[in-house]
């Protein structure tokens, strides 16, 4: 059996009085890959960043190449030829592939030698089929290239022996992920050892040589490949004694919300960060007590699409309207007054305010506040909090933890409560799936569609093609600077709606529904 | 039980009084070496220290006069702070207000009973300081300039403004030709206690330091600068009007400057001169960063800081150093807090 590289010992994390990890044991040998899986906020990214460096541990050992190192830093885990491949890149955008990659090489000098680490950026890129151009400029790359570039870093560095990557399919469209999994094998076939955190169970089932299974902070067990892998134990002991509910589709009558708006786009284009035109000619409505999917390769306007809905960004041309008023580029403030609300791409950006507590953090755009002596009167908040479902269904956290300290998941958790929560009559949900475990996406589901049952106007924008097929009422398509559809959901096979984000254009014989 | 005292273990750091204290200590060592090196018993600096400051009930009394100030300008840097915006200005913007408090209080308001034309004047400060400030505010929500360059650029510009104004149109007539307005009518001036020269300003100053604290902790208010201040786009995203707030809050805090420059006049110094509270804006926003932006222990830092200004004046006559010496022992306090002070919380 090959060595064991890094391990840990009954490895402890608190944060203040909440145990994020509770005595794990992990370990991991020369040229494998194992895969942690669990659920949101079952201590994986924890883990992983006690294994980098970033959080010291509260108790217990880390050791390396059956070492225990006192002393524990990413500088320490790199030079023992650790590397960890972040979700959010640490990349700068105006820079160059090259120059980004060379401001991670420490032993690469002072002086820029351009031409021999453009080689190996290729060498590197071929070798492992990498789509990576050392003179594309990183704000021009998409996602997935952009997480090439994370990669070649960390290869480079000639000690690296383990590569630790966190949730990385999250950022990838789905034609992309089977090669990401592919590179992952060629990785390993090379030497390299791997640490996979991910909650998607058909990933980790096709790469992983063991899994490692945590749930509350405590390791559960470990499944290795040679037993033959049981999906359904797997999920199991992910799940615990948890009752996974199941979705319950209801059909949608437009007509039974007298008073309930539309939002219409009419011949609408948005600008993206850097100026350019990324959508124009956007023609479509979302009508009350309905689900409107979109669908396309991440970086095709998702974004900006849903923030100019929301007025958080100014349309260049066309109109919206809401019902028969025109509210082209009215502010955020404006519409939410009208009832628009926006479940961001990055609630931790954009939703959250790291240093409330989830109660503060609420009260931003959740239940109508009541105040008192003015102040806002957080013991009613709660206590109106405390009686709805949405709270318990998607298991927002303890209200009076601070924001900080919580994982990302709890987050999205909180944020998509919150909105449900708030009496909105237009809800734009951007990937609200995206990160979080079947049992709560399901919660998330069955909430869209209560929202839609009260006549909600609803946007849904995903990644996840199966996901929008089973939630939305239409489906839009966003690919080469437009809008395709809407169409039935049921009229296009998965293939055709592929063909139709890969290529940008529809062809001539699919008629809009 | 599992041992939950592992668990509170915090950053040595994380007691204020302890980071003050750091700040008191280290350069009041390095300041020692300094006056060894010049053949000065640190030891006399030092005692003189304590008694040009606990020597007398008027020792102390300059102390808080120093710290009426100070707590003000702290509270006009605190403020924006809690939006997400740096005003280094309050030093222009109290002495902009003081000048147009001295110039009405001789004026207009001169033949005013006290009753209504105090509260008046503090209006005119108020108004003045806030005028100030929303220079800056133009330069930053309009052109998009930085507030901090801005309000330190129109620190100078309010210097020199006052300087022209003082030796030109608002010299007194009856002032011996001395660079300062005309004196402001008696009974508008501020009662002063202990036989010292503290004045009911420092009751102003405490009470809008609480006031602060109330309306960043306890009003809706606050709650939502608190959301600005944590997290800008989700202030933006929940429909916060973010350049509306941050503008009045900027505004408001250069009245809070504005009602330290009204205390300046109608309290000790009677008239506008050109060095008239001079340093007391700039020390403020330093009192306001010692402490991490807190109104509440900005108290107690302008109280330290005030202290280590009296002290400058008789370290200067015991020591024979030159006047300038006394500023190092200042800026090495501030390069202290720097270093210690605006430590953030560990995870």
């Amino acid at each position: 059996m090959e060595p064991i590289i890094l391990q840990t010992k009954q490895i402890t994390k608190r944060f203040g009085n909440f145990t994020a990890n509770d005595k794990i044991d992990f370990d991991l040998r020369k040229g494998e890959i194992h895969a942690i899986a669990g659920e949101n906020g079952a201590g994986k990214s924890t883990l992983m960043k006690i294994l980098y460096g970033v959080y010291p541990r509260t108790e217990g050992d880390i050791l390396v190449d059956g070492e225990v190192q006192t002393e524990w830093n990413p500088n320490l885990a790199r030079a023992k030829g650790i590397g960890m491949v972040f979700q959010d890149f640490r990349l700068i955008p105006a820079f160059t592939v090259t120059e980004n990659v060379f401001l991670s090489l420490r032993e690469s000098g002072y002086f820029l030698n351009r031409k021999e680490l453009k080689k190996k950026i290729r060498e590197m890129s071929d070798r492992y089929e990498l789509q990576v151009d050392p003179d594309a400029e990183v704000w021009r790359l998409d996602l997935g290239q952009r997480q090439h570039i994370e990669i070649i870093k960390l290869l480079l560095q000639e000690n690296t022996r383990v590569l630790i990557f966190d949730e990385p399919t999250s950022v990838l469209a789905p034609h992309e992920i089977g090669a990401f999994l592919e590179m992952l094998s060629s990785f390993r076939d090379s030497g390299y050892s791997i640490i996979l955190i991910t909650h998607k169970l058909h990933e980790i089932l096709a790469v992983a040589d063991r899994i490692t299974i945590l749930r509350h902070g405590e390791k559960v067990r470990t499944f290795l490949r040679e037993d033959g892998f049981s999906r359904d134990e797997i999920v199991e002991e992910m799940m615990g004694q948890q009752v996974v509910p199941p979705v319950k589709e209801q059909l949608s009558d437009p007509n039974r919300w007298p008073d309930a708006k539309a939002v219409s786009l009419r011949d609408v284009a948005v600008l993206d960060n850097y100026h350019r035109r990324i959508l124009e000619h956007l023609n479509f409505d979302i009508l009350p007590g309905q689900i409107l999917g979109v669908a396309g390769i991440s970086g095709n306007g998702q974004a900006e699409l849903a923030e100019a809905i929301f007025g958080a960004r100014k349309t260049v041309a066309g109109k919206i309207l809401l019902g028969n008023t025109d509210i082209t580029n009215t502010s955020p403030r404006k519409r939410i007054a009208q009832g628009f609300r926006m479940i961001t791409e990055d609630p931790l950006r954009d939703n959250v305010v790291p240093t409330f507590t989830i109660l503060e953090n609420m009260a931003l755009v959740g239940p109508k506040l009541k105040y008192r002596h003015g102040n806002v009167d957080w013991a009613a908040l709660e206590e109106e909090l405390k009686g709805r479902d949405e709270i318990h269904d998607l298991r927002v956290p303890e209200f009076s933890r601070v924001s900080r300290t919580l994982s990302g998941g709890n987050l999205q958790r909180m944020s998509i409560a919150r909105a449900a929560v708030s009496d909105p009559k237009v809800m734009i949900a951007c990937y609200p799936s995206r990160g979080l475990d079947v049992a709560t996406v399901n919660a998330v589901h069955e909430m869209l569609f209560r929202l839609r049952e009260e006549g909600v106007a609803i946007l849904v924008i995903s990644e996840d093609l199966q996901e929008l097929m089973e939630v939305s009422d239409k489906l839009l398509i966003l690919a080469g600077g437009g809008s395709m559809g809407p169409f039935e959901p049921g009229s296009l096979t998965e293939n055709e709606i592929g063909r139709m984000m890969l290529k940008g254009g529809a062809d001539d014989e699919i008629t809009t529904a | 039980m599992k041992l939950q005292l592992l668990d509170k273990k915090t950053h040595l750091l994380d007691h204020m009084w302890l980071r003050i204290l750091i700040c008191f200590l280290a350069p009041i060592f390095l300041f020692g070496i300094l006056l060894v090196s010049q053949g000065i018993s640190p030891i006399l600096a030092y005692k003189t220290i304590v008694t040009s400051v606990f020597g007398s009930t008027y020792t102390i009394g300059e102390v808080v006069v120093r710290a009426t100030y100070l707590i003000l300008t702290a509270m006009a840097a605190i403020l924006p702070a809690r939006v997400g915006l740096a005003n280094a200005g309050g030093e222009g913007q109290m002495t902009i207000a003081a000048t147009a408090v001295a110039v009405a209080g001789s004026t207009i308001f001169a033949e005013v009973p006290a009753v209504i034309a105090v509260p008046l004047l503090f209006v005119v400060g108020m108004l003045a300081g806030a005028a100030w400030a929303g220079i800056a505010v133009i330069c930053k929500q309009l052109l998009n300039m930085n507030e901090i360059l801005c309000t330190i650029l129109l620190n100078y510009i309010a210097e020199y403004v006052i300087c022209f104004l003082l030796y030109g149109v608002l010299k007194d007539p009856h002032g011996w030709n001395y660079p300062q307005t005309v004196e402001v009518a008696s009974h508008l001036r501020l009662p002063r206690y202990f036989g010292t020269r503290v004045t009911f300003g420092i009751f102003i100053a405490l009470a809008v330091a609480i006031l602060v604290w109330v309306v960043l902790y306890k009003t809706r208010v606050g709650f939502t600068m608190r959301t600005v201040g944590g997290n800008q786009t989700a202030a933006r995203f929940s429909g916060v009007r973010l350049k509306r707030v941050q503008s009045l809050v900027f505004a408001a805090s250069g009245a809070i400057a504005g009602i330290a420059g009204t205390i300046l006049i109608l309290g000790v110094e009677g008239r506008m001169r050109t060095d008239a509270g001079a340093t007391m804006g700039f020390m403020g926003f330093l009192t306001a960063g010692m402490v991490g932006n807190s109104p509440i222990w900005a108290i107690p830092s302008a109280l330290l800081i005030g202290a280590l200004d009296v002290a400058g004046n008789g370290v200067e006559i015991a020591t024979g150093l030159p006047a300038a010496t006394m500023q190092i022992l200042i800026m090495l306090v501030l390069l202290t807090i720097m270093a210690v002070g605006g430590k953030k919380k560990h995870e």
